[in-house]
């Protein structure tokens, strides 16, 4: 380089004129890639159309192209949120307490662990096994037990609406109703130890139930006969999806006194009870008018 | 970018090898020496003026004729016109080819204006000379091998530049021209020593690149 152009150049670098960047090279103008567009094409089929009227599943929802819609998808996304959410939470500590029941808790120690440890969710942990031996009811009909279970949002929003309504509706029927408890860190096996302390006929669990797509509020009830430790899922009966839009909480709740009474005349529960001896009660076993979908997400 | 170079475009090279006595003699050269001539056109007039000087360094050729054009490259009289015509002579072609190659050569990569403003509406040559050659030691009155500072600029802009360079070291003017010259550029040729000929050119286009930065001050 000659001696000028050296100059010229250190005298720019010295007045800050160096510019960071090169120049921008002009681009020749880029084709667009050969997109193709498809238009929404929504279900044809009748049958399909139908049968999604009487479902939550994802029934005649239609196709672009070989995928989904958008609303769809967006709607997929956002009911799976809801469930990771439902199961990501938990019940408070002093939440029993504050709702009036007495506080028990298994021997889980920790959210993770309770995830993880299903054994451990089972039994009650010594501090609460020593408080249901000296705070409970014994040889009662029925011993209600509240549980976060899966979805302490479930256990939160209704539990104490349905352990409520389930204790009113077996006093209904000449039942006596244990010392209502609710558990945290529950697995549905734990109605049992707690059952076989007080001496209950029947144990019954409401608690959170693994949540599905777009359902992060559902509870369930176990119930079971002479519950005591090593009773199996065979020896229970269970109703599933108590809320608002599946069986509301209160209608659950006649059905469940139905239920226990139903096993305290059999002498039984779960495979061998008969479950057409248990007569007429609320909403029936017969029609029932399809779960809505609820809408997540604004077109 | 400031101070980025523009390079001077070389619009014609022709050579004359055997070049009529009445033609040398009317280009300022002498028909008892000279035979053969080289003739280039160029965009840029202080740099061929540079460029010619360097000839002379490498082949025995003499500068006869070298005159800018009025008004300057942008508005040059045709399209080979640009701003200069020089020309250089010889006894022989053979010295006019190595010249030119010279003289060519210095205008690629050497002798050129700068860009002041980052836009090219604004330009400098702040040209430094380390060795005078014999066209321009004579032009200028110095010994053949002195160094010079070449600069040149805009009337005002080349006002400020030289007050800049005559402080910013230890140097002496050699000739100042100043505007209206044939383009309308101003010109200053300054020596001194090596380090305080470079000096002052620097000193000269900061300067320059300063006025062009921030005309009204």
């Amino acid at each position: 380089m000659s001696r000028t152009r050296q100059l010229m150049h250190a005298l720019r670098d010295a007045l800050g004129g160096a510019d960071p960047l090169p120049p921008v090279v002009p681009l020749p103008p880029i084709p667009p890639p050969p997109a193709r567009v498809y238009t929404p094409r929504p279900e044809q089929s009748p049958f399909a159309a139908l049968a999604a009227r009487h479902t939550t599943a994802l029934l005649g929802i239609g196709h672009v192209g070989t995928r989904y819609a958008t609303d769809v998808v967006l709607q997929f996304q956002a009911e799976l949120a809801v469930a990771h959410a439902a199961v990501a939470a938990e019940l408070p500590e002093g939440w029993a307490e504050q709702n009036g029941f007495l506080g028990l808790i298994s021997r889980v120690t920790s959210h993770r662990e309770f995830l993880l440890r299903p054994d451990l969710g089972r039994r009650l942990a010594d501090a609460s096994l020593e408080l249901v031996r000296a705070r409970c009811q014994k040889n009662v009909d029925v011993q209600i037990i509240v549980a976060d279970g899966l979805s302490a949002v479930a256990c939160m929003q209704t539990g104490k609406q349905l352990g409520d309504a389930v204790a009113r509706a077996c006093t209904t029927r000449g039942l006596t109703v244990g010392t209502p408890v609710a558990a945290r860190y529950a697995r549905v096996w734990l109605e049992d130890e707690i059952g076989q302390e007080t001496r209950a006929k029947v144990a019954m669990i409401l608690l959170g139930e693994r949540p599905g797509l777009g359902t992060g509020d559902g509870l369930s009830a176990y119930v079971v006969y002479e519950p005591k430790l090593g009773k199996t899922d065979g020896d229970r009966n269970m109703m599933s999806n108590i809320h608002a839009r599946g069986t509301p909480p209160d209608e659950a709740a006649q059905r469940l006194a139905a239920l226990a009474q139903a096993m305290i005349n059999q002498r039984t529960s779960g495979v061998t009870l008969d479950l057409g001896l248990l007569g007429e009660v609320a909403g029936g076993r017969g029609y029932r008018a399809p779960q809505v979908r609820q809408k997540l997400v604004n077109e | 970018m400031i101070l980025e170079p523009i390079v001077p475009t070389v619009l014609s090279v022709r050579r004359l090898p055997n070049a009529d006595p009445a033609l040398i003699t009317a280009y300022g050269g002498d028909p008892t020496k000279h035979t053969a001539l080289g003739l280039v056109t160029c965009d840029q007039d202080d740099a061929m003026y540079v460029a010619l000087d360097e000839a002379t360094k490498h082949a025995p050729v003499d500068v006869v004729f070298a005159k800018s054009f009025y008004a300057g490259a942008a508005h040059a009289s045709g399209r080979l016109s640009g701003e200069i015509l020089g020309v250089l002579a010889a006894s022989e072609p053979e010295s006019i080819e190595h010249g030119l190659a010279a003289l060519l050569r210095c205008l690629a990569h050497d002798a050129c204006f700068y860009d002041a403003d980052g836009k090219g509406t604004v330009t400098v040559f702040p040209h430094m000379i380390a060795s005078l050659g014999e066209y321009l030691s004579r032009e200028a009155g110095l010994v053949a091998g002195a160094p010079m500072a070449y600069l040149v600029a805009p009337p005002l802009e080349a006002t400020i530049g030289l007050d800049a360079a005559l402080k910013a070291a230890d140097v002496r003017a050699v000739r100042v021209t100043p505007p209206p010259t044939e383009t309308n550029f101003a010109c200053a040729w300054l020596t001194g020593t090596l380090d305080a000929c470079e000096a002052a050119a620097v000193a000269y286009a900061a300067a320059v690149v300063d006025v062009a930065a921030t005309p009204k001050r």
